[in-house]
């Protein structure tokens, strides 16, 4: 489910790496606290082995095979923050390397499977592992980790592509970006990774982790204070419920859903509408003044880009100038 | 007499609870000194001097080295700098030492971290280079390298530091002819210009041309002998119980021989 | 001499041929694995060499050649229009023609992407999707009307073509970079530091746990004499998956100890290898120009 460039709006990628910054940075200073200076060799080595597991194919009923993402095993075993890091690397270098998935829409991504996925698997894993279970309850309650985790991923990345039509059409109805709605997405992702993915998932999952556990139950991550706070779960129901009320179109919470989403998308454009004006104040007449024919007015635009680029590569000199590493 | 470069006091280290990694260790090293510790596989060699390059630290005991004793704070601080640029140490596996994108960059790691002057590291990058006869590999990337390659790659990452000290674990462990003969002639001219080379081995040839002193780790951890390579050497029986060589028989027709193997040993009783 | 004992079995020697196997059974997941891990090896390790090569793009300091193509990249997701699109499209095209990349190999880079999002994208031509004005009616009959779509036809064309154009991009610059230079040019982005240095310790590490994962299957495929059942399968890719972990966290404890062996103690320090010139700012210029023009459209 790595998403592709192109496929999601501007505005989306923008918001979505903008949301990615505060999990980026807390998560690199919560390593740092608890590794010191061993986090780079181990972020890495944990990023290495996440990609390598993704490239596996894993045997499922049926005789065919297919690929997991491993959010939930690479959780388990660094602990989520450590996890977040090394997937978001792992997933830096799948969208460099091979073209799966997207640099602009490297923000969506990691916010799905490097963010959504190892936090919903590894509480979902605690819940699960509560009480000691035997062995079986055991491989159930990883299992379920890694399935619901990815359903949870694969509900988001419905939403993202599946506001598109909503939010980035142009006036005579023509959608500019993945064209389909979220009455689409949604179901569509949910039908293939209820029944398809989420099954591989769960079974990759619970192979890897049961196998650790029984071998060296040391190698899985131990949290330091109870994991189950409560904060938390808060947290999660809140993430899951509000993308569910959009579903409950009409009702009172389905309204309050839609809205609080709207208006958090439509805060970027109307930032992005602001500095256009700010530009047109300085650009005395953006079209100058006199010059209204199109022909001319296409001059204007010429002529302003040019003018706006030398200014920005201007200050870019001056800069590396000034701070000289 | 001078102080000695590293003083080691009843130093003992345990893996976790149960498994003793060294039990008891007393020894010196003058400067300028050649020593081979030799050991059966897990005798503890490695961990031996892992402690002396202060990447470990002993459990009981102490170690002490260029003048300062050896704990986790110390070598946090300023010591720090001073002690890495002074000892180096050449892992057994090159994979592990080779993790920069550049054979180049790879080389100017060690002097870069210790905040040596942008043009003098590029300086000695290119002597470095120059030396160990790999200025080709300049650009290279570590998965385009042969095994003999990284091998001269990870030591020229030590020797860019130029450290007085060479702790090397097991160096010629995987290396084809070729590059051990290269490896000996380095650390022969090494030795010449007064550094100390410290060797965890179980290569018996490079022993005997190279050290001038040898220290012999038992199975049971602890040190049972420590004198000239041409004594200790001929001391077959201790050998054969530290299970550092071991003896067969075989027949030449009707002719029985029986004769003692090490890795690299020399038939010598034919 | 010791004597080994060798059990009777061993001693049997056949020069009997194989009477009864199948040829070309169905390829299990070990077999598709080999495969994977054998094309990323090729694809890794014996690039198209274009890096070397003295055109365009290959003469431009690597951060702003990174620079320039990103902007490039968020000038193609802002336009609206196919014939601006198609516009950038031949820019990009001029570019790698200009940094002697061939067409064809771009193409093979971009073609997957866009296969499949040709075929994803397909029902949204239709008004069940994307209603509009009718342009090719498929039947009409009472209330049921399935038609093609101006918008959905002009909806699929410009998505086709942004990603097109957004994945030959990328592609061109991973093309005319060498890794070691993509992750240097990174260093100047506003990232971390930690995460550049991370990000290409990840890309040398994988390439060595790649080895123990090829290893394994090909040792596994050796053994095979007949299929292996869904739980064998299970149990043994489970305890793979467990070597590599190990060797992982293994490898990761050994090389802190080599890099603080060399003396790092937590804070990376690099060099700066590059120098902008002149035509590096030229380069970006031209970029965010194409950029601006982009924005007021």
């Amino acid at each position: 489910m790595h998403i592709p460039d192109g496929y999601l709006s501007p505005k989306t990628c923008g918001v979505l790496y903008v949301a990615m910054a505060p999990i980026w940075y807390l998560a690199a200073r919560k390593v740092q606290k608890a590794l010191h200076a061993k986090q780079i060799p181990l972020l890495a080595l944990g990023a290495a082995f996440t990609f390598v597991i993704m490239m596996f194919n894993i045997p499922i009923p049926g005789g065919s095979t297919g690929h997991m993402v491993g959010g939930t095993v690479v959780a388990c075993v660094l602990g989520p923050w450590a996890a977040v890091i090394s997937l978001s690397l792992a997933l830096t270098i799948q969208a460099l390397l091979f073209g799966d998935g997207g640099i602009t829409t490297l923000g969506a991504n990691c916010f799905n499977m490097a963010f959504i996925m190892p936090f919903v698997g590894y509480y979902i894993y605690h819940v699960g592992m509560a009480g000691s279970p035997g062995q079986k309850r055991r491989w159930v309650a990883i299992a379920l980790a890694g399935y619901i985790a990815i359903n949870m991923t694969a509900l988001a990345a419905a939403i993202e592509l599946g506001i598109q039509p909503i939010i980035a059409s142009s006036p005579d109805g023509r959608p500019l970006y993945a064209p389909y709605p979220l009455s689409v997405t949604i179901p569509v992702m949910a039908v293939s990774h209820l029944l398809f993915f989420g099954p591989i998932e769960a079974i990759g999952t619970a192979m890897v982790v049961s196998y650790v556990f029984k071998t060296n139950e040391a190698m899985l991550y131990k949290p330091a204070a109870n994991p189950l706070k409560p904060l938390w779960i808060g947290l999660a129901i809140l993430i899951i419920l509000t993308p569910l009320g959009l579903l409950a179109q009409g009702t009172a919470w389905g309204e309050w859903a839609s809205e609080e989403l709207k208006s958090i998308l439509g805060y970027a454009p109307e930032g992005l509408r602001r500095l256009e004006g700010l530009w047109a104040n300085m650009m005395p007449g953006y079209n100058f003044p006199g010059w209204d024919s199109p022909v001319k007015s296409a001059f204007g635009y010429v002529i302003s880009a040019a003018l706006g680029s030398s200014i920005i590569v201007l200050i870019i000199y001056l800069a590396g100038k000034i701070w000289k590493r | 007499m001078t102080e000695p470069i590293f003083n080691i006091e009843r130093v003992s280290y345990r893996y976790g609870d149960k498994h003793i990694g060294l039990k008891d260790i007393n020894m010196q090293v003058q400067n300028g000194e050649s020593l081979a510790i030799l050991g059966a596989n897990g005798s503890g060699k490695s961990t031996l001097l892992k402690i002396m390059a202060g990447l470990v630290f002993p459990e009981d005991g102490s170690i002490t080295a260029l003048g300062k004793t050896l704990t986790q704070d110390i070598l946090t601080g300023d010591f720090a700098g001073f002690f890495r640029s002074k000892v180096g140490f050449v892992f057994q596996e090159p994979e592990v030492q080779i993790f920069c994108p550049t054979v180049w960059d790879e080389i100017a790691f060690g002097p870069l971290q210790l905040g040596i002057e942008r043009s003098e590291v590029i300086q000695r990058v290119d002597d470095t280079l120059d030396m160990l006869g790999i200025k080709a590999l300049r650009d290279r990337q570590p998965h385009h390298l042969s095994g003999g390659e990284k091998k001269k790659v990870a030591i020229g990452a030590v020797l860019s530091l130029n450290p007085d000290v060479l702790l090397l674990d097991e160096p010629t462990n995987g290396l084809d002819p070729r590059t051990q003969v290269w490896l000996f002639e380095l650390l022969a001219g090494l030795k010449m210009v007064k550094k100390t080379i410290i060797m965890a081995t179980h290569d018996l040839s490079i022993v005997e041309d190279l050290a001038d002193r040898v220290v012999v780790l038992s199975e049971e951890h602890t040190i049972v002998e420590d004198g000239r390579p041409d004594e200790v050497l001929r001391d077959k029986d201790l050998l054969l119980k530290v299970n550092i060589i071991h003896e067969h028989t075989h027949r030449h027709g009707d002719i029985v021989h029986i004769h003692s193997h090490g890795p690299f040993a020399r038939h010598d009783e034919h | 001499m010791e004597k080994v004992n060798i059990p009777e079995w061993l001693k049997k020697t056949g020069d009997d041929f194989c009477p009864s196997c199948a040829v070309g059974r169905g390829k299990g997941f070990v077999e598709k694995n080999i495969e994977a891990i054998a094309s990323f090896i090729k694809e890794v390790l014996e690039p198209e060499g274009f890096a070397n090569k003295n055109g365009l793009l290959q003469q431009i300091d690597p951060r702003a050649r990174l620079l320039g193509i990103l902007l490039f990249m968020v000038t193609a997701a802002l336009l609206k229009g196919v014939v601006p699109i198609i516009v950038l499209l031949s820019l990009v095209i001029l570019m790698a023609v200009a940094s002697r990349v061939n067409a064809m190999i771009l193409l093979k880079r971009a073609l997957p992407v866009l296969i499949f999002t040709f075929f994803l994208v397909l029902p949204a031509a239709f008004n069940f999707i994307t209603p509009g004005a009718a342009v090719v009616t498929i039947f009409k009959w009472d209330a049921f009307y399935l038609y093609i779509s101006k918008q959905g036809l002009e909806g699929i064309a410009v998505f086709l073509l942004r990603v097109g154009t957004m994945v030959s991009l990328l592609s061109l610059f991973m093309l005319t970079t060498s890794y070691p230079d993509v992750f240097r040019a990174l260093q100047s982005f506003p990232i971390p530091k930690l995460f550049v240095t991370a990000l290409s310790m990840t890309f040398r590490y994988i390439m060595v746990l790649i080895k123990v994962a090829e290893d394994s299957h090909l040792a596994r495929k050796a053994r095979t004499i007949k299929p292996l059942t869904l739980k064998q399968g299970h149990g043994w890719l489970a305890s793979r998956i467990w070597l590599i972990l190990e060797r992982s966290l293994e490898m990761a404890a050994d090389v802190y100890l080599a890099m603080t062996a060399r003396g790092f103690n937590g804070d990376v320090k690099t060099m700066r290898v590059f120098e902008m010139k002149g035509r590096d700012y030229v380069w970006v210029g031209f970029s965010i120009f194409i950029l601006l023009l982009a924005v007021q459209m």
